[in-house]
């Protein structure tokens, strides 16, 4: 294997090559790896979660059995013991012993949105983080003893997925597309955190104003995140390649999908835009995890600006996504992973060789499955390997 | 006197405020339409469901539609009592979310597009072992069962379910229709189902042709 310091920075010219819409060497194989190898492999994650060098070292295994070139949010995702020892059953490992899970729980009322409103984050420090965590209202001893307990098990996690990162980089000379800024439309923040999936979609039709008032409330908390875009970026240059904002700012957008697009546009858009501007105007990029469909929204994505944006496309056809979105955005698709899971290796290749001959002409363009891998049999791993290594000797 | 005809329409543009009152126009009346109230907000439901297939509504929506349906039961129920049903009975089917997978928006919006279609739905919740699922279609004598899930852990539970009907010598006795995101044609032929539907409008139309 080639000196991992070299690739890794030849993978990173690849990622900007491709994101200034200009064609890179190789096409750059992304992909999300959250607990698949703990399934794959048989392991107790819950066991592992103590021992945070054993979990990167058996994490980073998978990476002797595909090729990637750069990693999309990897690890664990989500502090399940820190959760835990705070009282909060929102995210479990599930009894595969490796998927962390979350299930909804709604501590928010309609008739809660003026306390929104009005101090969002007194609201949500100060009521609902007591209504969520019950072990925060036993009494101040109690309390404590509750948060030290967190505390001891965040500082755990903590360590590893940087440990995760630093094998990666290191052994395998894979780089992270992102440098862990956070753009959270408020939106979002709504439908994941605060008035949950059902409560946020009855609220579009029965409290609308509200929830759009919540929306632009939230938007101050939310920007803060945003405006941190650019501020540790990639100084080193090779082959002539200015660096275009890299690591690149982050954003998984959950509710849009289940919106109809003239709801999209008035609720969420708007704030969604400002931070996306935030960050081009700081001089990075966002990479969108466009979860379920997004064709219906291409028209408004191509009034962010041009290149401020890089799209991991779910459930869309990324060659309809790249004659969509060709020179605004960069778009990150592949093979799906049901195909991956349950086709033949031809059909995945073939399914590659249509994807890349569509969508890689004139750059812009990262490979990567639709779906982040999360249980052990997400995909068989046979196709994923044979897929990845066509991708990466492809050329035409 | 409510006007059906508006009231079906009135579901079908998720009018919550127009539905309402004319379901409390019906129960101020005396409750006698009570049954023609609630045919004209299943009527409502079917479009409602076909405006999703046509790409007119989306999941937000059906949400919606859920809330408006439990509604319009609540507040006509006393009514039903009043005025028993009549007619063929219900054709009887299981819906859950199947085992490690705790998601139930799907199956709740299928849940209620299937009552509105005139089914007993025997609704088992979530996280759901493949013993019990076999075990109520046996004792119950049901023969149409719908399995939901969102995570692709649950593909491996649905065919822990179909395995589990073809052990218990009944695979032969039912039909098995899979939902939600990481099912496919592809996932259908894996787990052995009859058939599979990422819409709430094609479960509908495959159980009515099983029933």
């Amino acid at each position: 294997m080639a000196d991992a310091k070299q690739l890794y920075e030849e993978r990173i010219v690849d990622l900007v090559t491709t994101a200034g819409f200009r064609e890179p060497k190789h096409i750059p194989i992304l992909a999300g790896i959250l607990t698949w190898p703990f399934g794959y492999y048989h392991l107790d994650l819950n066991e592992l979660l103590q021992k945070p060098q054993e979990l990167a070292e058996k994490f980073c295994n998978i990476l002797d059995e595909v090729y990637i070139d750069l990693a999309h949010i990897s690890g664990v995702s989500t502090p399940v013991r820190t959760l835990q020892a705070l009282g909060s059953d929102t995210f479990f490992i599930s009894d595969d012993g490796s998927t962390i899970q979350h299930q909804e729980r709604c501590f928010m009322k309609p008739e809660d949105y003026d306390s929104l409103i009005a101090n969002p984050k007194d609201f949500m420090l100060n009521e609902l983080g007591k209504r969520k965590l019950e072990r925060l209202r036993a009494g101040d001893e109690e309390s404590y003893q509750t948060l030290v307990n967190a505390a001891k098990e965040q500082m755990v996690f903590n360590q590893i997925n940087p440990t995760i990162a630093k094998i990666m980089a290191e052994k395998y000379g894979v780089a992270p597309i992102t440098g862990g800024t956070k753009v959270y439309p408020p939106f979002d923040y709504i439908f994941d955190r605060l008035r949950g999936f059902r409560g946020t979609m009855i609220d579009v039709r029965s409290n609308r104003a509200k929830l759009l008032e919540a929306t632009n409330a939230l938007q101050d908390y939310v920007k803060g995140w945003a405006s941190n875009a650019g501020a540790a970026g990639w100084t080193f240059s090779a082959g002539g390649v200015e660096n275009n904002g890299y690591p690149y700012a982050v954003s998984t957008l959950h509710c849009p999908t289940f919106m109809r697009p003239k709801d999209f546009e008035e609720l969420y858009f708007p704030t969604f835009r400002e931070l996306i501007e935030i960050v081009y105007n700081n001089g990075s990029k966002t990479v969108l995890f466009c979860e379920g469909s997004w064709k219906k929204f291409a028209h408004l994505m191509r009034e962010l600006p041009k290149g401020s944006t890089i799209c991991m496309i779910d459930e869309d056809d990324p060659v309809e996504m790249k004659k969509e979105l060709g020179g605004y955005a960069t778009i990150c698709g592949g093979v799906k992973l049901g195909m991956l899971r349950s086709g033949t290796k031809e059909q995945c290749l073939d399914e590659a060789k249509r994807i890349v001959d569509g969508c890689a002409p004139g750059g812009g363009f990262i490979f990567c499955p639709d779906k982040s891998l999360c249980c052990g049999n997400d995909v068989n791993i046979e196709n994923y390997a044979a897929v990845n290594d066509f991708v990466h000797n492809y050329t035409k | 006197m409510v006007d059906f005809e508006a009231l079906a329409k009135a579901m079908g543009d998720l009018d919550e405020d127009t539905v309402n009152s004319m379901l409390e126009k019906v129960m101020e009346e005396g409750g006698s339409e009570a049954n023609a109230a609630m045919e004209a907000c299943q009527k409502g439901m079917e479009i409602v469901g076909q405006l999703f297939e046509d790409g007119e509504y989306f999941v937000g929506d059906l949400i919606y539609a859920g809330e408006l349906m439990t509604n319009a039961v609540d507040i006509l129920k006393d009514a039903f009592t009043a005025d028993a049903g009549e007619g063929q009975p219900a054709a009887k089917m299981i819906l859950c979310t199947v085992k490690d997978d705790l998601h139930d928006i799907g199956k709740n919006i299928v849940r209620s597009m299937l009552q509105a279609a005139g089914f007993d739905v025997v609704d088992l919740g979530i996280d759901v072992p493949a013993e019990k699922i076999v075990e109520t279609a046996k004792k119950e004598d049901i023969h149409i069962i719908a399995l939901s899930g969102v995570l692709t852990l649950a593909v491996d539970s649905m065919k822990k379910t179909v395995d589990a009907f073809t052990a218990a010598g009944m695979r032969e006795n039912v039909k098995i229709i899979i939902g939600g995101a990481p099912v496919s044609e592809g996932a259908c032929a894996l787990v052995g189902a009859d058939e599979w539907a990422h819409s709430p409008q094609k479960t509908v139309s495959v159980c009515r042709a099983w029933a």
